[in-house]
């Protein structure tokens, strides 16, 4: 970025915000692929991110009272740390944003936070298609801890629920 | 079946839940990166704030009754979904008590858990070397290859947070 300021501002979003900011889940949602987004409404984000008790945090990128993306996150824990982790779930910058700073000024506002609340450390996945996405996350400091990431869900999780497993008939855990 | 008792822990296993962890992070050869205290995991594990629960396995009492498995969870949140999920941060049985089925019961209860909760999901990271990946494959578990894991933290956060 340039000496100069930039065009928008970076903001904790509020219950006013739960319109907007389903509609940016809505875009990222849509843009990874995902068929069903409609149950992502202004009143379901209300009830997400700003119920009595949070699933999530989330900041706002605006210009003027433009939104122009946004970051949701919320707070996990390191055992071995002994400390509270912040885990990005979602940073997307709507198309008109682009190519601004938007990003990094988001995770800065991140960054600036996990400081305010005594945090160390901010994790996030980032998509192994995008040489350009992991560019920007090291260039910004990020670095890969050499893991991989696992997920159960739906029918496969009830199964396991119930003591089933699959692959190798006969095999033990 | 194990045999071991699977009950939630509470504030007076935080000793027993730091010595696990210490177990885990031997065996992932991470021992030196332990920093958590017996008054961390009570805060953050049993505090006006919790941060995290901890499913732990225990020996039957004509054993000795001790814990040798733990499964250490807390929730996350899929915002496309618009609901809770499951992450299993720490899981880890003993090696003498390894192949009497314990780990196998430890991740069952926990698709329980998830499930009484309305969570659809139960996610984990698992170290690329590490072989307990074949079991998580036998379970079910789907490795999530579109996605790296990355951090930020130290030095490169700090500088983060002041635009440097």
């Amino acid at each position: 970025m340039s000496g100069s300021e930039p065009a928008f501002r970076v903001r904790a979003a509020t219950p006013a915000d739960a319109a907007s900011l389903a509609a940016m889940i809505r875009g990222l949602a849509r843009y990874e692929g995902k068929a069903r987004v409609e149950h992502i409404t202004a009143e379901a984000v209300a009830d997400w991110a700003f119920g009595p008790e949070p699933a999530f945090h989330a900041l706002l990128a605006e210009a003027a009272s433009e939104p122009l993306g946004y970051l949701a996150w919320y707070p996990i824990f390191s055992p071995f740390k002994g400390a509270r982790v912040m885990l990005v779930e979602n940073l997307w910058v709507e198309p008109p944003g682009r190519g601004r700073g938007v990003g990094r000024a988001l995770l800065q506002g991140l960054a600036q936070e996990a400081g305010c609340r005594g945090i160390a450390r901010i994790e996030l996945n980032v998509r192994s298609d995008s040489a350009e996405a992991q560019r920007f996350y090291a260039g910004l400091g990020f670095v890969r801890p050499g893991e991989e990431v696992r997920r159960i869900e739906d029918a496969a999780l009830e199964r396991l629920a119930r003591g089933e497993t699959v692959g190798r008939a006969g095999v033990t855990a | 079946m194990s045999g071991c008792t699977l009950r939630l822990a509470e504030e007076r296993d935080a000793p027993t839940i730091l010595r696990l962890v210490r177990e885990l992070a031997a065996y992932e050869e991470l021992l030196h990166a332990v920093q958590a205290t017996e008054a961390d995991i009570r805060r953050d594990g049993f505090g006006p704030q919790r941060r995290f629960e901890c499913l732990l396995a225990e020996l039957p009492e004509s054993e000795g009754g001790e814990a040798v498995g733990f499964a250490l969870f807390f929730h996350n949140y899929s915002t496309f979904r618009g609901r809770p999920g499951l992450y299993l941060e720490d899981y880890f049985v003993a090696p003498p008590a390894r192949g009497r089925g314990i780990g196998r019961a430890l991740m069952a209860r926990l698709a329980a858990i998830a499930l009484e909760r309305g969570c659809s999901r139960l996610d984990l990271a698992v170290l690329d070397w590490n072989p307990t990946r074949e079991l998580y494959r036998h379970l079910g578990f789907e490795h999530q290859q579109a996605w790296l894991p990355y951090r930020l933290e130290g030095e490169g956060l700090k500088r983060l947070a002041e635009g440097g």
